[in-house]
C-alpha cells in the first residue's frame, strides 16, 4: 500500500495523519508525531486503567476526525493499539471541543499549527470517551474491508485506502444481527484524456488550426467513508460472537475473501471529503508498517 | 430498478433541473407539468397555509430526494417559489408513497420519472411542507458557495446550485438556528501546456488551455448563533435567518456560524447511480 499524503480535515470530518507533515523537515514531523502519540498513549492508558482487564502498551495515531455538532466539535483520535494481553486493536480517544479552537486553523495552515492544536486538545481537555476494538490481525482485517469498499464516485478508481477506525459491534438480540461501522480513508483518481485543438500563428509557416496531442488530466482527492456492516448468524454463533467479538471481523474478512457463506450486508452511510488537502499536511505510514511497529 | 437500489442504500437520489437543460421538448413539457402540479398542490394544501400566509403564485421544480423506508418512498419534491408580494423561497413538498408507484418506471427515462413525480404531487396528500423564505435566492446561493472547498486536488470552486433549503431548527437552549441544504457544486481545474499541431507542412507548437469540470452533489448543515431576541425575530420572519447567514459569511465572522459538510456524491440523474455491491 502506497503512503497516503494527506491530513484530512473536512468541513464535517477533520482528520490528521501521522507522522509526516509537509513544509517541515521530516525530523521535525517525526518528532511532533512521536510526542503526540506519547501524549495520547498516556491519556488512553489512564482511561483504561480502571475500566479494562488489560493495559495499553502502545498507541499509534492514524488520523483524527472531527464531527461538527453545531458549535462543539467531536474530535476523535483514531489509531491502532497493542494491548498487554498480546492483542492488537483499533482504538480511538474522543473529545468534545468548542468550535472556537478551530477558528485559526485554515486550509493552508502549517503543520506546526495543526500539531499545536492537536497537542492542546490532548493536554488541556478531558476525553469524553474512548473505544478499543481488538482484532485478530490488523493487516488481514484492513485488507479485507479495503477490498470490499467500493469507490465513492462513478468513474473514479481507488488508488489507496486504509481502514482508520473499526467500531465496536452492536448486538441485536431480537433478530440475531450484529452491526458495526468501518471508517476508511481513500485516495481516488480519475483520468480524463481530451484531444486538444488550437490555433497557431507560426513563425515558420502560415496560420494553422488543428488537433494537438491529447492531454491526460488526473482528478484526484482524498475522502473518508463510513460503511455499515450487518451480519445475521444462528443462535449458537451469535452467542459465541458476543463472547468473542473478534470473531465477527474475522468472519466478515473470510466472507469478503470467499471463504464462508456468512449472511452479510454492507451499505455506505457517508462519504466526506477532506480539506486542508492543498496544504498536504501529513503523510501516513501504511497499516502494515503500523502493525509491524506494534508487533516489535 | 435503479431507483429502488438507490434508496435501498440509504442514499438519496436526485433528479435535477440542471440535468435537464438542453433537453427535448418532451422533457420540457414534463417539467412544466410538474411545475404546474407543484403550484396546484401548494395552493390546495391546508398544510401550506399553516406554514406560510404568502400567496404563492409560482413554483419551479428543482430536484427530488427519494428515500426508501420499508415499502414506502419518502419523497422530497424541492423547488423555488415566488409569492404575490415578491417573496422568494425554497419550498419542499413531502410525500409518502408506496414503492409500487415507481415499480414500472424506467429510471433512465427522465420524462417518465418527472411524470411519475407529477402524478404523486397530483394524486397524493402532502404529508408536510417546508418553507424557507429569503430576500434573494441568488445571493444566498452565491454566499454559501463561498464556504465550499474543493474536494479534489488542483480544482477550484466554480459554481453551485442550491436546490433545497429545509429542516430549519431553532435551538433556544444552545442559542443557535440550523438548516440543511443540498446543492450541485461545480469545481474546475485549468490545465495549460504546450502541444504540437500539424499545419499542413510540419508540426508546430501551440499553447493549449483546457478547463476540466467535476460536479458533485453535496449536503450541508448550517448553524448560526442567535441571541434570544434574534431568535424570536427569526421565528416570526424566517428570512432573517438567511440575512444573518449572508452577513456573517461576508464579514468573515467565523465564530458566528458553522458549515458542516454532509454526504458528497456524484451529481446524477436517476440513471447514473454508482454501482455499490458490498454484500458479495
Amino acid at each position: 500500500m502506497r503512503k497516503l499524503k494527506k491530513m484530512f480535515v473536512t468541513v464535517g470530518v477533520i482528520a490528521s495523519l501521522t507522522p509526516f507533515l509537509a513544509g517541515c523537515n521530516s525530523n521535525y514531523k517525526e518528532k511532533r508525531a512521536d510526542e503526540l502519540n506519547t501524549q495520547i498513549t498516556h491519556v488512553l492508558k489512564g482511561e483504561l486503567e480502571s475500566q479494562e482487564a488489560y493495559d495499553l502498551l502502545d498507541f499509534k495515531l492514524i488520523g483524527t476526525d472531527v464531527a461538527k455538532t453545531a458549535f462543539d466539535y467531536g474530535v476523535k483520535f483514531n489509531g491502532v493499539a497493542s494491548l498487554s494481553n498480546g492483542e492488537s486493536a483499533y482504538a480511538s480517544l474522543n473529545y468534545s471541543i468548542p468550535s472556537t479552537e478551530f477558528l485559526k486553523l485554515e486550509k493552508r495552515s502549517s503543520a506546526k499549527q495543526v500539531y499545536n492544536l492537536l497537542d492542546k486538545i490532548v493536554q488541556q481537555y478531558k476525553p469524553v470517551s474512548y473505544s478499543i476494538t481488538p482484532v485478530t490481525n490488523l493487516v488481514n482485517i484492513n485488507d479485507a474491508f479495503v477490498k470490499n469498499a467500493p469507490t465513492p464516485f462513478k468513474g473514479y478508481n481507488i488508488k489507496d485506502a486504509l481502514v482508520y477506525n473499526l467500531a465496536a459491534p452492536e448486538f441485536n438480540d431480537e433478530d440475531k444481527t450484529i452491526s458495526f461501522d468501518v471508517k476508511t480513508l481513500m485516495e481516488v483518481d480519475k483520468v480524463k484524456i481530451k484531444p486538444g485543438w488550437g490555433l497557431c500563428v507560426g513563425f515558420s509557416g502560415p496560420v494553422c488550426f488543428g488537433f494537438g496531442m491529447p492531454i491526460a488530466v488526473h482528478s484526484n482527492g482524498t475522502f473518508t467513508t463510513i460503511d455499515k456492516y450487518v451480519i445475521k448468524v444462528d443462535d449458537k454463533t451469535y452467542e459465541a460472537m458476543k463472547a468473542n467479538p473478534k470473531a465477527i471481523y474475522d468472519a466478515c474478512a473470510e466472507k469478503i475473501n470467499g471463504k464462508n457463506n456468512l449472511e452479510m450486508k454492507a451499505d455506505r452511510k457517508l462519504t466526506s471529503y477532506v480539506t486542508y488537502d492543498e496544504a498536504d499536511l501529513l503523510d501516513i505510514e501504511d497499516i502494515h508498517s503500523l502493525n509491524n511497529d506494534l508487533s516489535r | 430498478m435503479k431507483l429502488k437500489r438507490f434508496a435501498a442504500l440509504g442514499a438519496t437520489c436526485l433528479l435535477l433541473t440542471g440535468a435537464l437543460t438542453g433537453c427535448s421538448k418532451e422533457l420540457e413539457e414534463a417539467q412544466d407539468n410538474l411545475n404546474k402540479a407543484g403550484l396546484a398542490a401548494i395552493n390546495r394544501s391546508q398544510i401550506v397555509k399553516i406554514e406560510t400566509s404568502d400567496e404563492i403564485n409560482d413554483y419551479v421544480f428543482s430536484g427530488a430526494d427519494f428515500l426508501l423506508e420499508g415499502q414506502n418512498y419518502t419523497i422530497d419534491v424541492n423547488g423555488f417559489t415566488e409569492s404575490q408580494n415578491g417573496q422568494k423561497a425554497y419550498a419542499c413538498l413531502k410525500y409518502d408513497v408506496p414503492a409500487s408507484e415507481f415499480a414500472q418506471i424506467d429510471a433512465k427515462d427522465s420524462v417518465e420519472v418527472l411524470n411519475a413525480i407529477a402524478k404523486v404531487v397530483n394524486e397524493y396528500e402532502m404529508k408536510s411542507f417546508e418553507y424557507a423564505p429569503m430576500k434573494s435566492l441568488t445571493e444566498f446561493n452565491k454566499t454559501i458557495g463561498k464556504t465550499f472547498e474543493s474536494p479534489l486536488d488542483g480544482y477550484n470552486y466554480s459554481s453551485n446550485l442550491t436546490y433545497s433549503v429545509k429542516s430549519i431548527t431553532f435551538n433556544e437552549q444552545e442559542g443557535y438556528v440550523s438548516f440543511k441544504t443540498n446543492q450541485n457544486v461545480d469545481y474546475v481545474k485549468r490545465v495549460t501546456r504546450t502541444t504540437l499541431v500539424y499545419n499542413g507542412k510540419t508540426m508546430v507548437p501551440i499553447v493549449q488551455t483546457q478547463y476540466y469540470h467535476e460536479k458533485f452533489n453535496q449536503e450541508h448543515e448550517i448553524f448560526i448563533k442567535a441571541s434570544p431576541e434574534e431568535m424570536q425575530a427569526m421565528k416570526e420572519d424566517k428570512s432573517l435567518i438567511f440575512d444573518k447567514f449572508i452577513r456573517v459569511v461576508k464579514e468573515e465572522q467565523k465564530s458566528e456560524y458553522v458549515v458542516k459538510a454532509g454526504n458528497i456524491q456524484n451529481q446524477k440523474a436517476f440513471d447514473d447511480a454508482p454501482e455499490y455491491d458490498m454484500s458479495r
